[in-house]
């Protein structure tokens, strides 16, 4: 699998290989033939399909900026399992809020109908002496609370419902 | 190519500042009783110390340490709750730092609190410190200007197995173990202290001042009859020339500082042990932002997470298991380069997680990966449910092969350490390298309310076999005193006051506190990790 980077807003899957002359990138899919001659203090010269270009290079974190011919460049890094994961987020397959152990509920911030984004919180519970926010794993309706304040419940329980993406969609 | 973990915390949010608010007070009381310890003494004794010429125990560190180079201090507040509060530091300033170019212990008497006189504390300091050489394997610097052991207190000082006699057996240990020993003698060694100079490799002794004798010209007096003065009975030169129990002589403590830098500097430095490593790299996320995390309400929950992005390299996190015993979160990071496992509290320990954290630990172990602990735990679940599932055993399971692990350990407490979570999670008793605690951190067998209860409970049923019942006053005289003491007793001054840590650190401090520890740790080897019998 191929580098991934971004440079002026595009991302690019990068990749060595290596020909019979010397080394290659193949950049999106197309090889380009590389050359580079490190002279130190982040000086480089770079020859790029027979042109001659000197560089100067500086990092920073997960940063590279460039600086060539009057021109700076910055080309991040991307990591490509986040890039992945992040796209592949699309919220738990449950509705319900599910009480991860027993205990009770000290407050309840919501009510049936409230819009919620991923990361508010709905209610707030007391177990071992230890309070827990419980929050929406996604943006979406709170269809139902299902307890209340200073009530209990088990491990296991149904705290609070989301309304499903269809019933949702119906709304809007 | 570590993901980097995604904070979700809002620094503009009203309970970012609040806690902000609440955390940096804490740190502003930190600071103020730290500052007390270290600098605060009677006139009466710093006038005393400059007309012997005398430098003050930290300005002797400052000296003895290479310049521009970090001294990790252990146990700043250590005999803080005790003595009516004299024994400021417990009398002794210990530490990790660098001589010319090695990684040393210094330890260090301070003449200005009873002459330098050792309390219990102190030697539970000392004693302290010389384990972690030990276990570091470590050499150490002894700056010696003790009056000997606090004779009002011998009694807690003297006899027991942890007490003064284990400084002298951890210093042959040492020496066995090929640790090299120094002491520069400013002052009197008197009695026991006699020995430290005796048990080093080397001894530098301060001409006029400097003084090594089992017994004192008062005590020869009692003893023998005999009349002599300090400098005739066990001075510089008596000792240099003569006896043999010093090996140098000097004229000032500036000398004697320089000279112990060039002897430490002849010392050949062991290879250190190799772990997985990586550049260093400061975490993305500002290690001032745990103000705002820590909440202002212990029984608040948070993301142990948010305090991880604050402490590792680059905020870059490999979360193992993350879908499963969620209230423990473990995984890999890097601290100063070097690789860690992390284990962190996120609500009370379940089988799953108890297991998880095991299961972590023995892949720590195999990996020569040291384990990071970040204590925030209120305890093992407890309830009928779980009793028939064994949280018993899977607890044993994680305390089994937390203690087996051969490789080092290190443990903040970061809030709070409640019963048999302390355990699991590596607690004073488990021969964590170092333990360090934050300000706001509680400790205690139970929370206070929790106690109360439980002990009206016990008085409620007593009396219901005689036929009684419990007043609302009753109820209230039984609980005051016991939320009084253990208000008291669960605080992180009271903790680290007694040595139950290497002391209380600011929390943005917490990075490289474990980043020199880390870097002490890895002159030990690290052994192949074997456990006990698990009830599986």
């Amino acid at each position: 699998m191929g580098y991934l980077f971004e440079l002026l807003g595009e991302q690019s899957v990068i990749e060595p290989v290596y020909q019979e002359e010397g080394i290659g990138l193949r950049v999106d899919g197309r090889i380009t033939d590389l050359d580079f001659k490190d002279l130190g203090g982040g000086e480089f010269i770079f020859e790029v399909d027979g042109d001659i270009y000197p560089v100067r290079i500086a990092t920073s974190g997960d940063s590279v900026f460039i600086h060539s011919e009057g021109e700076s460049y910055e080309i991040l890094a991307i990591n490509s399992l986040e890039k992945v994961v992040e796209e592949a987020r699309g919220g738990s397959s449950s509705d319900s809020l599910i009480a991860p152990m027993p205990g009770v509920v000290i407050r309840v911030e919501k009510k049936a109908g409230d819009l919620v984004k991923r990361g508010e919180t709905i209610l707030v519970i007391e177990s071992m002496k230890l309070q827990t926010v419980v929050t929406s794993f996604r943006d979406g309706l709170v269809r139902s609370i299902l307890v209340e304040e200073g009530g209990g419940f088990e491990k296991g329980s149904v705290l609070a419902v989301l309304a499903s993406d269809e019933i949702e969609e119906d709304q809007l | 190519m570590m993901r980097r973990i995604r904070s979700q915390v809002d620094v503009r949010s009203e309970t970012f500042q609040r806690y902000r608010t609440a955390n940096r007070a804490r740190i502003s009381e930190f600071r103020r009783r730290q500052e007390q310890a270290r600098f605060e003494r009677p006139e009466r004794d710093m006038e005393r110390l400059s007309r012997h010429g005398k430098l003050f125990v930290r300005e002797r560190i400052e000296r003895l340490i290479d310049p521009g180079t970090p001294f990790l201090e252990f146990s700043s507040l250590a005999a803080n709750t005790e003595y009516g509060g004299e024994s400021k530091s417990a009398s002794s300033i210990t530490g990790i730092g660098i001589v010319s170019g090695r990684e040393v212990i210094v330890r260090a008497d301070d003449p200005t609190i009873k002459g330098g006189a050792w309390y219990p504390l102190t030697i539970k300091k000392i004693v302290r410190c010389l384990e972690i050489a030990i276990e570091n394997e470590l050499p150490v610097i002894h700056l010696c200007d003790s009056a000997g052991g606090f004779l009002p207190l011998q009694a807690e000082l003297f006899p027991d197995k942890y007490l003064a006699g284990r400084i002298f057996r951890n210093q042959s240990i040492l020496s066995k173990m090929g640790c090299k020993q120094l002491s520069l003698v400013f002052g009197h060694c008197t009695a026991g202290g006699a020995y430290i100079p005796s048990l080093s490799d080397y001894a530098v002794i301060v001409r006029g001042t400097g003084g090594i004798f089992l017994g004192g010209p008062p005590l020869v007096k009692a003893a023998t009859g005999e009349v002599v003065d300090a400098d005739t009975l066990g001075g510089a030169d008596v000792h240099t020339q003569i006896s043999g129990t010093a090996d140098y002589a000097v004229d000032s403590e500036v000398e004697a500082l320089l000279l112990g830098r060039e002897i430490v500097g002849q010392w050949t430095r062991g290879e250190k042990t190799q772990i997985e490593t990586r550049q260093p790299e400061e975490p993305f996320y500002d290690s001032s932002e745990l103000y705002g995390i820590i909440p202002d309400d212990i029984k608040t929950q948070f993301d142990i997470r948010e305090v991880v992005a604050r402490i590792v390299d680059g905020s870059y996190f490999h979360e193992y298991q993350p879908d499963y015993g969620t209230t423990l979160v473990a995984g890999f990071a890097h601290i100063w380069g070097f690789k860690v496992g992390l284990l962190g509290n996120n609500g009370v320990l379940f089988n799953d997680s108890s297991l998880k954290a095991a299961h972590f630990m023995e892949l720590c172990n195999q990996n020569r990966t040291p384990l990071v602990f970040l204590q925030n735990i209120t305890g093992f679940m407890v309830g009928a449910d779980y009793e028939a599932r064994g949280i018993c055993k899977d607890g044993a399971k994680m305390i089994m092969v937390q203690s087996c692990s051969e490789v080092p350990k290190f443990t903040v407490m970061i809030n709070g350490s409640f019963g048999a979570g302390n355990y699991g999670m590596c607690g004073r008793a488990f021969d964590g390298r170092f333990v360090f605690s934050w300000p706001n951190h509680q400790i205690g067998i139970m929370g206070a309310e929790q106690a109360a209860s439980t002990l009206v409970d016990v008085k409620v049923r007593q009396l219901e076999r005689a036929g009684q019942e419990l007043t609302d006053q009753e109820v209230e005289d039984i609980k005051r005193p016991i939320l009084e003491s253990y208000e008291k007793e669960l605080s992180a001054y009271y903790a680290t006051s007694h040595l139950w840590d290497d002391g209380i650190i600011d929390p943005v401090d917490t990075r490289n506190a474990l980043g020199i520890s880390l870097s002490a740790s890895l002159n030990a080897p690290i052994n192949e990790t074997t456990y006990g019998v698990l009830r599986l």
